[in-house]
């Protein structure tokens, strides 16, 4: 559906125009928080047992020494489509590294990578505790473009292109939409991260 | 070869020069460790240059220093400060049992050419720690990290795709308290690590002999004091380790579990009047293979008791050094069992000499003869450096050596003394006689630096092993029990010649980032079939490209590259066809990569690591009936706060 090299391609174009017109910003010196309504746009081996809820997307995100730094989680719901599937809880737990171009009419456009931790929690009675639970690492490339409506205040779209490192590779393709604000950083979080 | 030996003492007329790094010593900083995300010691090898190791497990390394030993005869020194920790036993030498946590090594010293340190002949290679001096005042470090390999089944665990849980590889934990003043110092530190047995191939024998879980565990208390008194340094080290472990014991191809532990005590360190000094060293340690609950009671009932005692004497002047000294090991089996003599005493007695006749060259030379009742061993070596120019250094280093068996303390030695496993069947046929085995060794290296950005090395060595004693096993596979099973017939009179080359590049792009290019080749040469098969376990060629990339000060990125050739494992050649190509007697050759990243927080009081290891996911494996290791993360961060309160 999305090829693999299209993405870095485009990565490696965000970051080169990034790197030629910088914005200037501190390493740490701002936070950004970002909440979304998030939905898969893919079907995988998965899709043919377990059916997907609306879910959510949490992003802090801040300048580095190059690019910016993302930490976020992505949480859905799954629901089994027979009994033998037990309904699962998704978390997805990412840090990523990209680069932000500016448009004019203060559009945004970042691309970066991430590396995550995909938890799964099921929901059965019948299992013991440690079945309950499976996780599994996942990489893969996150696109989002923003708008400044106010003075800090953003709209976003963004897409999360994953793959989760099971024996069986699932690849996952998450659309979310939501508001970031961006707030400068207090001195001591400054200090702590320098 | 003794005569060998003689004669380039005598010819030889260039000399070492001290000051001058020698390219046969490689130092690994604790910067290197943190560049390359080590989490475990048993990691620091996958950083030295002529070493080649091998895991089973994922966890634990076997390693042979510079064409020097086989995996099966490691027995390398290992020290932490001056302190020879005795890790062995049967042959094996688990460096995680080491009581140190990995945010604690200053550097390591590795030594990969025969000579005399500290009052042992390293014969197969020297491993020393060197932990951090603490500030004055107290101050307090702790770290963790987590593994995890990826190949889950993950939800589909739950369909007919579902594959075994490989999970997570381990998780480690520490913490520790320093204290200082300008005339002492106290370390003290826990350690709790655990490693899981995640591959399908290692599970399957492992659940047969296990009760419990596929977790090994592995708790460690480390102290070491060291006072400046009576006209030196002084330390005294306490060290207890605990592990519950899956110990590969290679008579039986089949990992025991063990409830392996580890109790040292010791003191070393030095007078100094003037010119003259004196060194010392005493310590008292038990590694015992203790009970671990496991469904067939196999029981080692062994450990080992051993007292150190070493003392020499040395005078210091501005072109020599020369020390005399003489030592006492005294290794005693701790068994509910009857055995000829629990005792294995050696004593010896050498002498080293360092001339330093120019700030340009010098040599080294020393003498050492074991004494085991009344068999007399003679070890020497000779080994010299010279810079030539600015840019140039030759370094030389030719040893001789015999070994008997007392001297390998190993299982064979023990089983010779008659001890056995009763609850495992283990059917070791013996030689009559073992004679001391003779071992000549030849190192030339040089090492070219154009400027301070670009540095070069070449090297070439050469061994000859003589009247060595090796094991013939081919291991049957059991599909019911999925474990090995062999007979063990111990071959003497043994002999190869193995000849290794090695180069390697060094170059800073800038202050920024650097790049070190590094290649071992081995080749052997005329020797019998078995020891011969022995050496095949090795790749032929070893590449490894190791880059280093620190934008600021705080933030550093590296990127490994490794290649190894094939390596073929004879003894698995039955066990191929019976586990239907489960266990392989040829291992293919690898191409890694791995990629690291480290950031510092709070004024480098926090760093934390990303590490991926295998990065493209290709097949990664060193043994036959070891893991195959898929793409690894480990995620750790280390916490410091130095000299809080002075």
């Amino acid at each position: 559906m999305i090829k693999n090299g299209a993405a870095i391609a485009i990565i490696i174009l965000i970051s080169a125009f990034a790197e030629i017109y910088p914005q200037k910003e501190m390493p740490f010196s701002t936070f950004k928080i970002e909440m979304n309504i998030s939905t898969p746009f893919n079907k995988n081996y998965t899709s043919n047992f377990w059916e997907y809820q609306r879910g959510y997307k949490f992003v802090f995100e801040t300048p580095f020494y190059f690019g910016k730094l993302q930490f976020g989680m992505i949480a859905m719901p799954y629901t089994g489509k027979e009994d033998l599937y037990p309904d699962f809880r998704e978390k997805y737990v990412f840090a990523g590294i990209g680069d932000e171009i500016k448009f004019p009419l203060n559009f945004f456009l970042y691309s970066g990578i991430e590396l995550g931790h995909f938890m799964m929690n099921f929901d059965s009675n019948e299992l013991s505790e440690y079945e309950k639970n499976e996780s599994e690492f996942s990489a893969g490339v996150n696109f989002r473009l923003s708008n400044e409506v106010i003075n800090n205040l953003f709209l976003s779209v963004s897409s999360d292109i994953t793959v989760l490192f099971t024996k069986k590779k699932l690849k996952y393709y998450y659309l979310s939409g939501g508001l970031a604000y961006k707030f400068d950083s207090p001195k001591w979080l400054k200090d702590f991260f320098n | 070869m003794k005569y060998i030996l003689i004669f380039i003492l005598i010819f030889q007329n260039y000399l070492f020069a001290q000051q001058n790094p020698d390219p046969a010593v490689q130092i690994i900083t604790e910067e290197m460790i943190k560049q390359s995300g080590i989490t475990s010691a048993a990691e620091i090898l996958s950083l030295a240059d002529r070493w080649n190791t091998i895991t089973i497990d994922g966890s634990t390394n076997f390693f042979s220093a510079n064409n020097l030993s086989t995996y099966s005869r490691q027995n390398a020194i290992v020290m932490i400060d001056g302190e020879e920790i005795n890790i062995g036993i049967f042959d094996v030498q688990n460096l995680n049992l080491l009581p140190l946590t990995i945010n604690q090594i200053d550097y390591v010293e590795l030594l990969s050419t025969p000579q005399i340190y500290n009052g042992k002949f390293i014969q197969n290679g020297l491993i020393h720690i060197h932990t951090k001096t603490p500030g004055k005042g107290l101050s307090f470090h702790a770290a963790g990290s987590v593994g995890d390999e990826t190949g889950d089944p993950g939800p589909l665990v739950f369909t007919k795709e579902s594959t075994p849980n490989v999970d997570k590889l381990s998780q480690t934990y520490s913490a520790g308290i320093n204290a200082a003043s300008d005339e002492w110092q106290l370390k003290g530190s826990i350690k709790h690590e655990e490693y899981f047995e995640t591959d399908p191939a290692i599970n399957d024998r492992i659940s047969f002999l296990n009760k419990d879980d596929n977790k090994t565990k592995d708790v460690s208390y480390f102290i070491n004091l060291g006072i400046k008194a009576f006209n030196g340094n002084h330390r005294f080290t306490g060290a207890v380790t605990s592990n519950d472990d899956y110990f590969f014991f290679a008579p039986s191809g089949n990992e025991i579990p063990v409830k392996q532990q580890l109790r040292h005590l010791g003191i070393n360190g030095n007078f100094l009047f003037s010119k003259i000094g004196v060194n010392y060293a005493a310590s008292l340690s038990v590694n015992e293979l203790g009970y671990l609950n496991n469904s067939h009671s196999v029981n080692f009932d062994f450990g080992e008791q051993q007292l150190l005692f070493n003392a020499e004497i040395f005078y210091r002047a501005d072109y020599l050094k020369a020390a005399v000294g003489t030592g006492f090991q005294r290794s005693t089996a701790v068994t509910s069992q009857n055995l000829i003599d629990k005792n294995n005493e050696l004593r010896n007695l050498y002498g080293r000499i360092d001339l330093f006749p120019s700030e340009n060259i010098s040599q080294s030379f020393g003498m050492f003869v074991s004494k085991y009742y009344d068999e007399k061993n003679l070890k020497g070596f000779i080994s010299s450096l010279w810079k030539i120019n600015r840019g140039s250094i030759i370094s030389t280093a030719f040893s001789f050596s015999e070994i008997n068996l007392a001297e390998e303390n190993n299982f064979i030695y023990w089983r010779r003394q008659g001890y056995r496993i009763d609850s495992l069947n283990v059917n070791m046929e013996l030689p009559g006689n073992f004679n001391a085995k003779k071992i000549f060794t030849a190192d030339l290296n040089y090492r070219f630096t154009i400027d301070s950005l670009v540095s070069m090395d070449i090297g070439t060595n050469f061994r000859s092993f003589s009247d060595f004693y090796a094991e013939r096993q081919y291991f049957q596979y059991d599909t019911t029990t999925s474990t090995f099973n062999s007979a063990t017939d111990v071959y003497s009179n043994q002999y190869l010649k193995v000849l290794g080359a090695s180069a390697g590049i060094n170059f800073s792009l800038s202050k920024k980032s650097s790049v070190k290019i590094f290649y071992n080749y081995r080749k052997n040469l005329n020797g019998s079939n078995l020891l011969k098969q022995e050496w095949e376990k090795f790749p032929e060629h070893n590449v490894s490209l190791r880059i280093n990339f620190n934008p600021f000060d705080n933030f550093g990125i590296a990127a490994g590259l490794k290649y190894f050739s094939s390596m073929l494992w004879y003894n698995y050649i039955y066990s191929e066809y019976q586990s239907r190509a489960k266990y392989k007697t040829k291992i293919k050759p690898g191409l890694l990569a791995e990629l690291s990243s480290g950031l510092w927080m709070w004024n480098k009081k926090i760093w934390i690591n990303v590490l991926l290891r295998n990065l493209f996911n290709e097949p990664e494996q060193y043994h036959p009936a070891g893991a195959d290791l898929d793409l690894r993360l480990y995620l750790q961060a280390h916490l410091y706060f130095n000299s809080v309160l002075e």
